[in-house]
């Protein structure tokens, strides 16, 4: 439970390390250290299948290359499962990527310590290294981040609407109930559907809320137990949530039935079926674009950030994978040297998916990619940056606030009845 | 004559609520599969923006809309306007939706509102304007409603978020993972006709094994004496409801131990082991049916028991033993879990290749459809093929009707 | 007493375990060896690495030992996942049985017989999964992609939020989606066993002028019985087991025993209340275990 303390320490400066200190270093290509790995194997266990397999692999390209790896790569949406039997059947694979910091927590006894890997330590800020390490051992290689408190909307159905991106909170209200005066497609397409984790996008989206509302630190302590759960000012942050859904996304029943994945390109139908979808970055890259191949970025879709009260920047709320090691390897030196390192940070900003956390990237390696551009421009104009809490709870508790937004639009429960249980099972959780 | 002709007709007319039931069951059944096959033949976009229900509706574009709120301008033959003129394919192809038809009418041309904010077209007319002007001008051709694309991508792997396989080859040509060459690509090593050759490896043995093993043990508890018979039978009922999920990690260890993870053999063994609770049950309800005085006389005639086994209880449990076959060999063929964990990418079944198509966020419905018809054909055939022994009269002759 | 061998077939006491040897040896590895596990670790904590007991409070209500059966059992979940699953139990049964004898029968008097089973049969084959995508798109909200919503529409009814319905009506969409994949096992087996019936049987009462319905239940039904019981068992472990299509599909209070005891393992990371459910699961299968010997001592005895 230590490290989820730690994790307090969220106000880091990822943004000012991660774009305006770009290191001269960066533009000279390191070498590729290869430890002696050459001819040997090693293999990965991640979520990524399909394209992002291989954007994956197109990143992993020139270290294998350089050092006759040969890679052993698997790809599943059961990681869990997976991972699981085979780090209890004491067969880990080498690496295996690690969906948020919190299943970290679990294999923390039987992963390496990335001191021992000839990992660029220096490429990293020490927030994202906290994140990365249990019980102040550094175990997970931040690999890649994405910003979430984003809205994505059509600029030109805007135009032809009369309507202008909002820069203030009340302008965000104003321009919603204009929408929903002029006709009869909501303004938000508030749809997340998401199998057994149902509720993941709402808790992103009420943490965002939460963020203009009650403000960062306040959201912040809601993962270590400064914040209760159940503290009026987070019980009116779900409870407008709620409401939102209600007046402006059409409906509980919609937004519980309808999956995340079709909600993103509610916006973009033709003719649209909603003004605008909070969502993560990957929204454009992964549904938008491949889904409508002849929109063009800028102008069919764009975002904004969400506004605060007063207009001003406010954190942004990020997530991130992470890469741990079970073996100790020369294979796996090179491997996490190379991605660590400024050409792995180049390779994986230009790859497009999404952001590389590792501060060593330069503003022009997103160069050919206007969506990553504008995102890592968007992640610098913030202040600061704050993680998905869901993804830092103790385990079980991310699911617990999944289950519990996923009853309170439903309407099965209260916001308060849904916040006071979670901050039951966090009071055992955290032992206090 | 005319009699017999009358009995025909009353037995036909008869039989006719039986076929009306079978048929209409039938319909029911298959409307919710026939979705899912004209999903799988529709292209990418169309999935996305229309029910399947939908292909059947007209696609030619009218006029109606354009004449309202155009001719008067463009005129009738679109070209009206020199400079914007709307026959022309390059000006038209830029509209790539009807919000960028729709933008223009807010813009001044010539010191004027495009369109008074009072006179535009609503969303529906916006629609229609713009796929006229599309096809008339020529900018794109009619969209197919019928497309091959999708399982061309899955047979050959292809698994980018847009487009399809033969676009991608037309505008980027070969590369080192693909030849272009359709069936070379769709036979290459870690395409899906390895995949199932694969699976056929792991299924075949994982259905004999258990279903072998399973006949021997049924004769057992069927025609032979031993101690704790009715203890063990009541556990082999038991046993079916162990979830599978908490045998992987004992499994897991033990092939560990013995070196067996990421061999087709520890994944025989394993399908062996969990399929055998039901086929031990199932096959010894069937045989202990088995009318006693045909194994009798058997015996009498100075048969053994292995005698007996093989030559009068097996082929008289060929029913049985046809409908384990097709269950068994589609609860592996369908298997992803135990591939997943035992095999994984050493030897990548049909299943876990069909998986990789869908990313981390789960996109691709329009080739999930082709997939789920590919990796369905199979278990279909083999149900064919077995539901013939499911034959009368096997017992006739054996026993005084 | 009445052995089963006829009294002519001696045997060693040996030549029993011959024929058990290679199954038992299987069964005792892959399924009872990982059930007695699932037991040890039923009693122990969520990381495993103490025993259950040790997790009570004082002041609150615990079960020592027996801690994660009063999670698994006294929770609001805990009451939701038994309702539904007991709903599924009482709906599915009796569902997939009675039809799978209907589609046996039925299909075995016409010429296309075939094909007809094949098309019952095919959900079966298309997997768990492919048959929640299938459902999935038949209950989506949206009447353009919604196939039930788009028939409804035809008839003028709006369209509705299947899914989010109250329970338990949401509970029995899931149940017709299981009903219609499973349809096809139970008409499998029960063909298997009609095509079993010796013809002169059939043709005998036929030829005493039964008219089809009397065949059918003087003497089709008896014979039938033993099969009925055995698809009757076997779907109510496959329900009790019912998993894919509740967590692809998911509603709100939508959950069964086998969806609650995965996620207590993959997401709750709680293995001792997963195992819990896991043997919960198995206690409810004694009664029908029970039942199982009933049948196994009455053919006995008729033999």
């Amino acid at each position: 439970m230590t490290k989820r303390l730690v994790v307090l320490v969220l106000v880091f400066a990822l943004s000012a390390a991660g774009l305006s200190a770009v290191s001269p270093r960066a533009a000279a290509q390191d070498a590729i250290e290869c430890y002696g790995s050459e001819g040997s194997e090693v293999s990965v266990l991640s979520v990524w299948a399909g394209e992002e397999e291989n954007t994956f692999k197109a990143v992993l390209a020139p270290v294998l290359e350089a050092c006759e790896i040969t890679l052993n790569h698997e790809g599943t949406r059961d990681l869990n499962t997976v991972l699981d039997s085979r780090v209890q059947g004491n067969q880990p694979p080498d690496i295996a990527s690690m969906p948020n910091p919190g299943a970290l927590t679990v294999y923390a006894d039987k992963l390496v310590s990335l001191d021992e890997l000839n990992v660029h330590a220096e490429n990293y800020v020490q927030g994202w290294k906290d994140l990365g390490s249990v019980d102040g051992v550094w175990v997970g290689l931040p690999i890649k981040t994405d910003i979430k408190s984003l809205v994505w909307y059509s600029p030109l159905a805007f135009e032809a609407a009369g309507y202008t991106v909002p820069t203030t909170w009340d302008e965000m209200i104003a321009l919603m109930d204009q929408m929903v005066a002029d006709g009869d497609v909501p303004p938000l397409s508030m749809g997340f559907e998401s199998g057994g984790a149902t509720g993941w996008t709402a808790t992103d989206f009420v943490q965002d809320i939460l963020i203009r509302t009650a403000g960062v630190e306040a959201t912040n302590g809601l993962v270590d137990g400064t914040t209760a759960w159940d503290d009026p000012a987070v019980v009116a942050g779900w409870e407008l949530y709620a409401s939102w859904v209600e007046n402006y996304g059409g409906g509980a029943d919609a937004a519980i039935t309808t999956s995340f994945g079709d909600a993103i390109l509610l916006p973009f139908q033709d003719p649209p079926a909603a003004w605008m979808v909070k969502q993560s970055g990957f929204a454009g890259s992964a549904f938008v674009a491949p889904n409508f191949p002849d929109y063009i970025y800028g102008e069919d879709f764009a975002f904004f950030v969400l506004p605060s009260a007063d207009g001003a920047a406010v954190p942004m709320q990020v997530g991130g994978d992470f890469i741990g090691a079970f073996n100790n390897t020369p294979a796996v030196q090179a491997i996490l040297g190379y991605l660590s390192s400024a050409a792995g940070a180049a390779a994986w900003a230009a790859s497009g998916f999404d952001l590389t956390p590792n501060s060593a990237v330069t503003p022009d390696a997103y160069g050919d990619n206007p969506i990553s551009a504008d995102k890592a421009a968007a992640l610098g104009a913030a202040p600061d940056v704050t993680f998905d809490v869901g993804d830092l709870l103790p385990a079980g508790l991310g699911q617990a606030e999944f289950d519990g937004i996923t009853a309170v639009v439903g309407g099965s429960t209260t916001a308060a009845d849904a916040l006071a249980d979670i901050q039951a099972r966090m009071t055992e959780a955290l032992g206090m | 004559m005319n009699r017999v002709l009358r009995e025909r007709l009353i037995s036909i007319i008869n039989r006719i609520p039986l076929h009306v039931a079978v048929i209409g069951l039938c319909l029911i059944w298959i409307l919710p599969t026939l979705g899912l096959l004209i999903t799988s033949f529709r292209p990418q976009q169309a999935v996305n923006e229309t029910g399947w229900w939908e292909v059947v509706k007209s696609q030619e574009p009218t006029s109606t809309a354009y004449q309202t709120y155009c001719t008067d301008c463009h005129g009738a033959n679109l070209s009206a306007v020199p400079s914007i003129d709307l026959g022309a394919s390059d000006v038209v192809s830029g509209f790539t939706n009807t919000r960028r038809l729709a933008v223009t009418f807010n813009r001044e041309y010539n010191g004027a509102v495009h369109i008074p904010e009072d006179q535009r077209p609503d969303d529906e007319s916006l629609r229609e304007i713009l796929d006229y002007l599309r096809i008339e001008s020529g900018a794109i051709k009619m969209p197919p409603r019928f497309t091959v694309n999708n399982y061309k991508d899955v047979m050959v792997g292809y698994d980018a978020r847009g487009g399809t396989y033969d676009q991608a080859c037309e505008e980027e040509g070969p590369t080192p993972t693909r030849s272009c060459d359709f069936w070379e690509d769709a036979t290459r090593s870690d395409a899906i006709f390895k995949g199932v050759l694969n699976s056929f490896a792991v299924s075949i043995p994982s259905t004999i094994l258990p279903i072998l093993l399973a006949g021997f043990a049924a004769y057992a508890f069927a025609w032979l004496d031993f101690r704790g018979r009715k203890v063990m039978f009541a556990l082999l009922v038991g046993l079916q409801i162990v979830p599978l999920q908490m045998t992987l990690v004992p499994v897991f260890r033990l092939y560990a131990d013995l070196g067996l993870n990421g061999s087709f053999l520890g994944v025989w063994l394993f399908h062996t082991g969990f399929g055998l609770p039901y086929a031990i049950y199932l096959m010894r309800n069937f045989i202990a049916g088995l009318p006693r005085e045909i194994v009798e006389s058997a015996y009498l005639d100075g048969a053994g028991h292995w005698r007996v086994f093989r030559v009068i209880i097996m082929p008289l449990a060929l029913p049985a033993i046809a409908a384990l076959s097709i269950f068994q060999f589609m609860w592996v063929w369908n298997d992803l879990l135990v591939a997943l964990i035992f095999l994984g990418n050493k030897a990548p079944v049909l299943t876990y290749q069909l998986s990789q198509l869908m990313d981390s966020l789960g996109g691709g419905w329009h080739r999930m459809t082709a997939a789920a018809f590919i990796s369905m054909a199979i278990p279909l055939a083999v149900f064919l093929l077995f539901q013939r022994y499911f034959v009368r009269g096997l017992l006739s002759g054996s026993v005084k009707g | 007493m009445k052995t089963t061998t006829p009294a002519v077939m001696r045997q060693k006491w040996w030549t029993a375990w011959m024929y058990l040897a290679p199954a038992l040896a299987l069964l005792i590895i892959f399924v009872l060896f990982p059930t007695l596990r699932t037991v040890y670790l039923s009693l122990r904590s969520s990381d495993t690495t103490q025993w259950a007991s040790e997790q009570c409070r004082a002041g609150e209500t615990c079960w020592g030992l027996l801690e994660n059966y009063r999670q698994a059992l006294t929770t609001d979940q805990a009451t939701t996942a038994l309702q539904n699953t007991a709903l599924w139990l009482v709906v599915m049964v009796p569902g997939t049985v009675i039809l799978g004898l209907l589609f046996a029968v039925l299909t075995d008097r016409v010429r296309y017989e075939s094909l007809a089973k094949s098309i019952i049969f095919a959900p079966m084959a298309i997997s768990f999964v492919g048959a929640s995508i299938i459902w999935r798109f038949v209950y989506n909200p949206d009447p353009d992609i919604g196939s039930l919503n788009a028939l409804l529409g035809v008839i003028g009814i709006g369209p509705q939020t299947w899914l989010a319905t109250d329970p338990p009506f949401n509970s029995m969409l899931l149940i017709v989606v299981g009903m219609w994949v499973w349809t096809g096992f139970t008409m499998t087996i029960i063909s298997a066993a009609l095509k079993g019936i010796p013809t002169e049987i059939i043709e005998a009462s036929r030829v005493d002028g039964a008219n089809e319905w009397q065949v059918f239940t003087h003497v089709m039904l008896p014979q039938l019985v033993p099969t009925l019981a055995v698809v009757g068992t076997t779907m109510t472990i496959n329900t009790l087991k019912i998993f894919d299509i509740v967590w692809v599909m998911k509603g709100i209070k939508t959950d069964v025993l086998a969806t609650r005891m995965i996620s207590e393992l993959y997401l709750f990371r709680n293995n001792g209340l997963s195992a819990a459910l896991a043997v919960i699961l198995i206690i409810l299968i004694i009664p029908v275990m029970y039942y199982n010997i009933r049948q196994f001592n009455i053919q006995e005895a008729a033999r």
